[in-house]
């Protein structure tokens, strides 16, 4: 059964190459832009491997003027919490991080929520693709160390 | 003196003597009495004198053989001297006992035996005389007392024919007097003996009857018989009366004729009136005069008196508010002070005082009072000034009203009442206070209107002339002191302002008014630097008169609630205030109230205002660590984006290409090169930006003692190429190398000096100098770097210390690189040093265009430095 993967990132250009990888070992692939496209998809699909840059435009359901760079926190927040109503991905999703942002402090915040892997842009085109093949098959999140 | 009350005694033993003595008094119509004498005459003659009064006493001479019972007996007759008269009847033959001397003018002598009864008629006569004189003698001793003790004038004059009647045994006695109407007319003043009905219908006209001719011409008239005479015209009540004989005394005063006395006799026989009862009415008709004359004048005087003292009360109110003129209370104090004058002087209540604004044709709220009301809640309300309003009509007639009555049908009042305005109080103040009279005084002082004043009164007034009068001084005595009052209030203002005009720091006055219980703020004085600091005009006083709500905006309410939760008084209250441009600035202001109402109102304020305009950029410009990380962390995603799509979308073709062509090391090879080019330009870019805030972080600073001028030549000699390549020579002068050792961080100012110079050759035009000076300031260095080329403009001096900002003037013939970093950089570590970076542009050239292109500028940073941070 093929896996599905959702990429959530404001620059597609980033994310689009490796889809051609991804769908060529069984792996379905989608791409939210912004917190809304994000919450609808993670309402229609059930996904097996989310991959995120923690920095993007919140969109009107996480709010609109919440700050972008801590978009990426709220979404996975609500995610593991339960809160987005009709979630047809479970909430112990896998995550991968990856991302631009430097602050420390937001990487914590993001990491305390569960997270499997994290790369700092620019990041190996390999070393992201080999790491997502692997982890879409692993059924839950890391537990925090 | 009716002859029938005349009883004499006759003590004669000789029996032909007394018999001859009785008959010739009877036959005069006198009764008399003989006394039996018996053993003790003197006892009889006791006993009798004891039991009855007589007038006369004829008395044996020889009536005692005992000489000491003979010499009681003449002091006991002494003693009835002279309402009773003694004739000694001495036989002519014996002078044996004779009366002591001394009292021998006062009796008389009858010589037995009788020969010729004239001599018994000339003597009754005599006495009677005496006795006659001796009543008007008492009488006018009585009346004489009476007048000089203080009485009315009617009491007078009812005295003086009281006495007539009743003493004079006349029938009726009355005094007829002038009264001065148009025509003047005349009347009984006083009356004894006559009925009330006959009063009533008695006739008296000037010119005509007796008592009317009289007065006309001034003279007396005696007529015998009234019935007889045609000009009695009162006949009839006197027929009444039983009046018969009447004499008319003019009662005149300074020759001017008051009136008649006139004195009635009954009887039914004419009385033939003496001299002396002539004589005697006159005296009284001239004591009425002078009684009318004085006791008017007293009344009169005692009017004057009433006045003075009156008019004392009144110089006294007038004290105290001349007084409290030169005491310099505020104006509120002193209109309260008029009103209670009025209050006490012109016994209203309540006095309602408002003051009115010639120049802006207006009346001043809220009205002062004065006595109590009878509904002092929402009294102010009553007095709408909307133009129309009673007040104002008041004014604008220009008169005082004097309203008696019928307050509402008054013209102004009614007309007051066409123009009311929607909302106007269901019950005037004069319906309130359940006035019955209202004077509406204007008060008015060298033809300015000051004011008006309400005078009500609850009882119903007539106003006099004289008290119209004296309402009138009043209101001009008030108006005076209402105009001093604002001239001693406007000349406290001036002052204030002249001290006001010669601080250096901005100070703000404000004036509030209240709209009901709405607190407007307005401004009522800012001095010069105020003008300046938010761009208004100062020589019009642009300022004064606006809204403070306007220009301090919502802050407003809460520094009014700071001001009375504080005291009055905050300090560094930090708002805004409005700029003539449209912006706001950010001040601190300090600021107390002046004035208050004893209710709490706020009445005018005072503030020093301070500009945080630059502070706040200071502030703004002053780059905390973490703000500097944070915009370089925003910076490096800015970075790290683009490089991570290079790499992604380089991996993505490697991957097509490899599955379309199979792996190609051609291929391979150049996208790694890519890819660690890629990598290394965000190593480089990371430890560019970051390591700049991490040591600096990290470091400190150490302040040690060494040669500024060393570092600074280090510093110029690393652009030494760069500079060269475009002919730029950097002078260090012997100034900078031979600044005295001072306590500094190596690395920092390094790092500093490194900027600085740098800035100064990218900023140089080709083939120019840069110049490098120092000196010492007190306990300081100044440090001078000098370029020539391209300025920097005053409004951006600040600015291009901020982060990332770099000179918005920009080389036309080449791009200036740079992160705009490097002068945020050097002013914190400066700052860090409590030194100050400072910076001079100015144009060397004449040319317009040049200048405005900032072409050809000297532009001189100066570092100052204090020998030692840690003493600073």
């Amino acid at each position: 059964m093929s896996k599905r993967i959702l990429f959530v990132d404001e620059e597609d250009w980033s994310i689009t190459p490796y889809f051609d990888k991804l769908r060529d070992n069984s792996s379905e692939v989608d791409l939210a832009i912004d917190g809304d496209e994000a919450i609808d998809l993670l309402q229609k699909n059930k996904y097996d491997l989310l991959v995120l840059d923690i920095m993007f435009p919140p969109g009107q359901k996480i709010g609109n003027n919440v700050e972008p760079r801590k978009a990426g926190a709220i979404l996975l927040y609500r995610i593991r919490y339960n809160e987005i109503p009709d979630m047809k991905t479970t909430s112990n999703i896998p995550v991968v991080v990856i991302t631009a942002v430097t602050d420390q402090k937001l990487l914590e915040d993001v990491k305390q929520l569960g997270v499997n892997e994290v790369f700092l842009k620019p990041a190996s085109f390999d070393q992201v693709t080999d790491a997502l093949l692997e982890l879409v098959n692993v059924n839950e999140v890391k537990k925090n160390e | 003196m009716k002859k029938e009350k005349i009883k004499i005694l006759i003590a004669e033993r000789e029996t032909l003597t007394a018999q001859k003595l009785f008959a010739t008094l009877a036959e005069m119509g006198y009764s008399s009495k003989i006394l039996t004498t018996g053993e003790n005459p003197i006892a009889a003659i006791r006993s009798a004198i004891h039991e009855q009064i007589y007038k006369i006493i004829f008395l044996e001479e020889s009536i005692s053989s005992s000489q000491d019972e003979y010499h009681d007996f003449q002091a006991d007759l002494k003693k009835l001297l002279p309402t009773t008269q003694i004739v000694w009847i001495r036989n002519d033959t014996n002078q044996r006992q004779t009366p002591e001397s001394n009292w021998t003018d006062d009796c008389q002598f009858l010589l037995k035996p009788i020969r010729d009864k004239n001599d018994i008629i000339n003597l009754a006569e005599t006495c009677i005389q005496k006795i006659q004189s001796n009543t008007y003698l008492q009488l006018i001793k009585r009346i004489s007392e009476y007048i000089t003790t203080k009485q009315k004038l009617n009491d007078v004059l009812q005295k003086l024919v009281d006495e007539v009647v009743k003493n004079l045994e006349y029938e009726t006695c009355a005094i007829i007097l002038k009264r001065e109407d148009n025509p003047p007319s005349l009347y009984i003043a006083s009356v004894q003996g006559m009925a009330l009905e006959h009063q009533k219908e008695f006739n008296l006209e000037i010119g005509t009857g007796v008592t009317g001719k009289v007065v006309e011409l001034g003279r007396p008239r005696i007529v015998p018989n009234i019935y007889d005479d045609p000009s009695f015209n009162n006949a009839e009540i006197a027929g009444e009366g039983s009046l018969y004989s009447m004499a008319s005394i003019p009662v005149c005063y300074n020759q001017r004729v008051l009136g008649a006395l006139n004195v009635y006799t009954g009887a039914g026989y004419v009385h033939s009136f003496r001299r002396e009862e002539i004589d005697l009415f006159s005296i009284l008709a001239n004591w009425a005069a002078f009684a009318i004359y004085t006791v008017a004048k007293d009344e009169v005087k005692e009017k004057e008196q009433k006045r003075l003292i009156e008019e004392n009360i009144l110089i006294n109110h007038f004290y105290r508010i001349g007084h409290s003129i030169a005491s310099s209370q505020g104006i509120k104090k002193n209109l309260k002070r008029i009103a209670q004058s009025a209050l006490e002087v012109l016994h209203a209540e309540p006095v309602i005082l408002l003051q009115y604004d010639q120049a802006t044709n207006r009346l001043i709220p809220p009205p002062i009072y004065a006595g109590n009301l009878i509904e002092e809640r929402g009294y102010v309300e009553t007095f709408e000034f909307s133009g129309h309003s009673f007040a104002e009509l008041i004014v604008r007639h220009g008169e005082s009203l004097y309203i008696e009555q019928d307050i509402d049908r008054n013209p102004l009042m009614i007309e007051a009442r066409k123009h009311a305005i929607g909302g106007m109080p269901e019950k005037r103040f004069h319906e309130r206070e359940k006035s019955q009279s209202l004077a509406a005084l204007i008060l008015r002082a060298d033809d300015e209107v000051v004011g008006v004043m309400f005078l009500n009164y609850r009882r119903p007034q007539k106003f006099s002339p004289i008290e119209k009068q004296l309402m009138e001084a009043f209101c001009s005595q008030a108006a005076i002191a209402v105009k001093n009052s604002r001239l001693m209030e406007q000349l406290r203002n001036n002052e204030l302002k002249s001290i006001f005009d010669g601080i250096p720091d901005p100070i703000i006055v404000t004036e509030n008014k209240f709209e009901g219980s709405t607190p407007i703020w307005l401004i009522g004085y800012a001095n010069r630097e105020v003008h300046e600091m938010f761009g208004y005009d100062f020589g019009n006083k642009e300022l004064v008169g606006k809204n403070a709500r306007d220009l301090f905006g919502k802050q407003l309410s809460r520094l009014r609630e700071a001001l009375r939760d504080d005291n009055g008084k905050i300090s560094n209250f930090e708002t805004s205030f409005l700029h003539k441009a449209g912006y706001p600035i950010p001040i601190s202001l300090s600021t107390s109230i002046l004035e208050k109402e004893d209710a709490g109102k706020i009445l005018k304020t005072i503030g020093i205002a301070k500009d945080l305009t630059s502070q706040k950029e200071l502030e703004k410009s002053k780059i905390t660590i973490d703000k500097l990380r944070l915009t370089l962390a925003d910076v490096g995603h800015e970075f790290r984006s683009p490089l991570h799509i290079i790499i992604s979308q380089l991996g993505g073709l490697k991957y097509h290409l490899d599955k379309k062509y199979g792996e190609d090391q051609q291929v391979k090879k150049v996208a790694k090169i890519i890819e660690e080019e890629a990598f290394r330009a965000a190593r480089q870019m990371k430890n560019t930006l970051l390591s700049t805030v991490e040591s600096f972080e990290a470091l400190g600073a150490n302040f040690e003692k060494g040669s500024i001028g060393d570092t600074i030549v280090l510093c110029a000699n690393r652009f030494f190429e760069t500079a060269d390549k475009r002919g730029i020579k950097i002078i260090v002068w012997d100034s900078v190398k031979k600044l005295p050792p001072i306590y500094y961080d190596k690395t920092q100012m390094e790092q500093v000096f490194t900027n600085l110079v740098d800035n100064a050759v990218k900023y140089s035009h080709f083939n120019q100098d840069i110049e490098i000076r120092g000196k010492e300031i007190g306990k300081n260095v100044e440090i001078a770097i000098m370029d020539y080329g391209l300025g920097i403009p005053k409004n951006q001096y600040e600015r291009i210390f901020q982060a990332f900002s770099r000179s918005e003037v920009l080389d036309t013939k080449r791009f200036i690189p740079g992160t705009g970093l490097g002068l945020t950089i050097a002013r914190e570590i400066v700052e860090r040093h409590k030194g100050k970076i400072t910076i001079e542009s100015t144009p060397l050239t004449k040319d317009l265009v040049k200048i405005q292109n900032y072409e050809g500028y000297v532009t001189t940073f100066h570092v100052l430095l204090p020998h030692n941070p840690k003493e600073v």
